[in-house]
């Protein structure tokens, strides 16, 4: 399986490409006022309106560099009433991508009630990996701001460049 | 001998001062008895002369008579034989009775032999006399008339002197009352004297008769007898009288001489008369012719009648005399039994007068040893049970008997008041010595604690002196550094000086390097401009390079979502991104490079800009400064001589401090001195402390009345 590696302060994460819709470069954002403060803010997806959360802000308490290397990570989330969505994901160094199985991962062996979306750990030689569950991401007043999605594995890739 | 008079007890002295005032009583008293003894013996005297006057004066009279007798019998009367027997046996009674009083009487008048004989009268004794007359009546019948004559006068001579002696040595002349002293001359001197005469001059008037004329001599003697009988009959008639009128006045008149004295003398008087009509008749008519008989009978009653009178004035002498003696007797009883009545009463008087003043001094004696041993309450008790038996001790009773309280009673209300006084003095002074005792404590407690303060004081100069020697040496040391401090600031106001031309260099330095400055900045913003310019380039490379490793993410995700069909894709992807990936890294540095460069040109500019206009700044401030240095200078230049003055003052504080070090080493002394005084108080209050407590225990001997 392939992961999508980045970086949160100093720690690497990852996330399982399968779920990855597109990764574009970072946008200006619509403010929105009395959001928590890791809702970055709304962007415009090819025609949706898709909410931005911000991964170092909701993980490290900061916000994310403006570098090249940060970019919005395209996912497709599912809520719990089995509905899909669209959520964007501001990451720094968002450039690799890792290729392990299933069965490489180890839990952590501890889990964090405010932080049930961080999952099991894997480890290459620059050390560990920890994975972002989506499922367990966005809170849920985040759906507010989601609209339907109808996630196509495989659907035309063509036109992502800006 | 005072102190043996003061070891004596009060009954003992008294003793001695009624013996030594008896003792001048009893020398009165002796020579009163004395007195009345001499008295009594003076009368007595009187009538032991008297007693043996009686015998010598009826000799007297008899020896005449005999002799007339014996003459008419030898002229050859007849019967003066007769006459003669009877008169000698009236003689030889007479004598009897005068040898008899005599042998009692002899010595004491003084009229024995030897007396006699010490005066050279030894013939008059009686028993010479008495020889004598036994010779004459022998031989009286046989002699002749001149010869009887002779030895009869032989006879009565001697016994007029012996009535002589008698009337000196017996005090008959010296009877010291009138009425015995004149019926002592009657019947001793006068009558006596007057019938010696008659009966010599019967002799005489025999004779002139019986020789048978009158020749005128006899006429005349005869007439002179005549005149002297009625000259001594008046005589006796006044004394009589005289002894008769005084009789009353000494010790009583007596009975028997006022009954038995005027009959006696008008018998005598009426015998007196005829017998001078007789001697008249014959005085002047010298033819009357008178026998013997005729002449010798009136002269024999008259004498009788004499003789008579003599007697009984005699025996009322005696009489008067015994009564004398009975007064005087009487009067000594009476002043001795009175002398003894009032010695023993005197005596009595004495004992129960010494016997109280024992009693009730042995009482108070008591009470006084009561007091001595201290048992004050029994004392009082004491007091008081006398004060109920008798004694008015209480002050309403002193008031009411007011002068009249005797020194006992008032001796036991002195002792009262006094045991009274000493007991509330007593009290006064137990409570006095409690709290003298609380007093002296608390003192010796202040003289500790005072004693300590001065202790704590003297340490405290102590210090204070050390601290004002230290002011000193830090005054001193101050000065010195004074001085340093004023040669170091004329030594600032040179370097001012100097370092005003430094500032001055530095003032044109600080323009040269502003100008230089400026420069640099110019020189630095060119390179910034530069640089600006290479940014963009890499910018551009690093977007290109950035948009390919998002091209080849993109794809890698599409080829995996592509399964197995995608492998090939991924695996082209994957090598576009590495290429991707290097170029991005370079121009990933550079682009920091530079961004870095950049900042830290832009850094440098706004730090030389900073700086320049720091530089600028320090300019004008340095331009400041140097003219404020330049009045600091000034003020430097000014202040040395102030340094001076001040240095001077210092010293003056030294001088000061070191007296005050001095000043304080003397109070140090001073509390020393205190403290030792201190000490000695306290000394002297510990003493008082003790003296208190003897007081106190001297006090406790006593049980006083709470």
């Amino acid at each position: 399986m392939l992961f999508l590696v980045f970086e949160i302060g100093d720690e690497r994460y990852c996330l399982e490409v399968s779920r990855i819709i597109e990764i574009t470069p970072m946008v200006i954002f619509k403010k929105i006022p009395h959001a928590p403060a890791y809702v970055s803010g709304l962007f415009n997806y090819r025609g949706t309106i898709v909410p931005v959360i911000d991964l170092s802000i909701l993980i490290a308490g900061k916000p994310s560099r403006p570098l090249f290397s940060t970019r919005i990570i395209l996912v497709d989330y599912v809520s719990e009433d089995k509905v899909h969505h669209i959520l964007g994901l501001l990451a720094e160094r968002a450039t690799e991508t890792i290729s392990c199985r299933e069965e490489d991962f180890q839990p952590p062996g501890i889990e964090v009630d405010e932080a049930q979306y961080l999952g099991d750990v894997v480890f290459d030689e620059s050390g560990m990996i920890q994975r972002v569950r989506i499922e367990k991401l966005p809170p849920e007043n985040i759906r507010d701001y989601q609209q339907e999605y109808e996630f196509v594995a495989l659907k035309e890739n063509n036109d992502f460049l800006p | 001998m005072k102190k043996y008079f003061n070891r004596l007890k009060i009954l003992h002295k008294i003793i001695i001062s009624g013996l030594i005032f008896a003792l001048p009583i009893c020398i009165l008293l002796y020579y009163m008895i004395s007195g009345f003894n001499n008295n009594i013996d003076f009368a007595r005297m009187e009538i032991w002369g008297s007693r043996l006057l009686t015998p010598l004066t009826r000799l007297a009279e008899l020896i005449p008579e005999h002799q007339l007798l014996v003459r008419l019998y030898l002229q050859g009367d007849t019967f003066a034989q007769e006459k003669i027997d009877v008169s000698t046996k009236k003689i030889d009674e007479s004598f009897a009775i005068l040898i008899a009083e005599g042998k009692k009487y002899e010595k004491v008048l003084r009229i024995d032999e030897k007396s006699l004989k010490a005066r050279e009268m030894e013939k008059i004794h009686y028993s010479k006399v008495y020889k004598i007359w036994q010779e004459l009546n022998k031989n009286c019948k046989n002699n002749s008339t001149v010869q009887n004559d002779i030895e009869h006068e032989m006879v009565l001579q001697p016994i007029q002197a012996l009535i002589k002696r008698l009337g000196d040595t017996s005090n008959m002349v010296l009877d010291p009352d009138l009425d015995s002293l004149y019926m002592m001359d009657v019947a001793i001197v006068t009558m006596p004297k007057t019938l010696g005469k008659l009966s010599e001059f019967l002799l005489f008037g025999e004779s002139v008769i019986f020789k048978g004329f009158r020749s005128r001599e006899d006429i005349v003697k005869f007439s002179v007898f005549a005149a002297m009988m009625e000259e001594d009959l008046e005589r006796v008639r006044q004394n009589i009288a005289t002894a008769l009128r005084e009789d009353k006045n000494y010790y009583g008149s007596s009975n028997s001489l006022q009954a038995n004295m005027p009959p006696s003398l008008s018998q005598y008087e009426s015998f007196v008369t005829p017998f001078l009509v007789v001697l008249k008749r014959f005085a002047n008519d010298p033819d009357s012719r008178i026998s013997v008989a005729e002449f010798l009978e009136p002269a024999r009653t008259l004498l009788e009648a004499g003789a008579q009178l003599r007697e009984v004035s005699l025996q009322e002498l005696q009489i008067l005399l015994s009564k004398r003696i009975d007064n005087f007797s009487n009067k000594k009883l009476i002043a001795l039994s009175l002398s003894l009545i009032a010695l023993i009463l005197a005596a009595i008087i004495i004992l129960i007068i010494s016997r109280g003043i024992t009693r009730s001094l042995g009482k108070v004696i008591d009470i006084a040893g009561e007091i001595a041993a201290g048992n004050l309450q029994q004392a009082v008790e004491s007091l008081e049970t006398m004060g109920k038996s008798g004694f008015n001790l209480s002050n309403k009773a002193e008031h009411h008997t007011g002068q009249n309280k005797n020194e006992i009673v008032q001796l036991f209300q002195a002792i009262s008041t006094m045991t009274s006084g000493l007991d509330a003095l007593l009290t006064q002074v137990r409570k006095s010595g409690i709290q003298v005792t609380s007093s002296s404590t608390q003192i010796a407690a202040a003289a500790r604690q005072l004693e300590a303060t001065v202790a704590e004081q003297a340490s405290s100069i102590n210090e204070v002196s050390a601290t004002s020697k230290e002011i000193s040496a830090t005054a001193q040391e101050f000065a010195k550094t004074m001085n340093r401090v004023a040669e170091m600031s004329s030594r600032a106001a040179d370097l001012a000086s100097a370092s005003m031309t430094s500032l001055s260099d530095i003032n044109a330095t600080m323009k040269i390097l502003l100008e230089n400055t400026t420069e640099s900045f110019g020189k630095l913003r060119t390179v910034d401009e530069k640089m600006g310019n290479i940014t963009q380039v890499i910018t551009t490379i690093t977007k290109v390079a950035n948009q390919i490793n998002l091209l080849s993410l993109n794809a890698a995700i599409e080829a995996e979502k592509a399964g197995e069909y995608g492998t090939g894709f991924s695996v082209v992807a994957r090598e576009i991104r590495r290429l991707a990936d290097q170029t991005a890294v370079a121009a990933i540095d550079i682009e920091v490079l530079i961004i870095e460069t950049q900042g830290a040109m832009k850094e440098g500019m706004s730090a030389v800009e900073t700086y320049t206009d720091q530089t600028m700044t320090s300019t004008e401030k340095i331009a400041e400064i140097s003219v404020d240095l330049l009045m600091a200078i000034e003020h430097t230049q000014e202040l040395a001589p102030q340094f001076e003055s001040a240095n001077q003052g210092m010293q003056v504080q030294s001088q000061s401090a070191a007296q005050i070090s001095e000043a304080m080493g003397q109070l140090n002394e001073s509390a020393k001195q205190t403290r030792d005084s201190l000490v000695e108080f306290k000394g002297v209050t510990e003493q008082l402390n003790e003296a208190v407590r003897d007081l106190q225990n001297e006090v406790a001997r006593f049980s006083i009345s709470s």
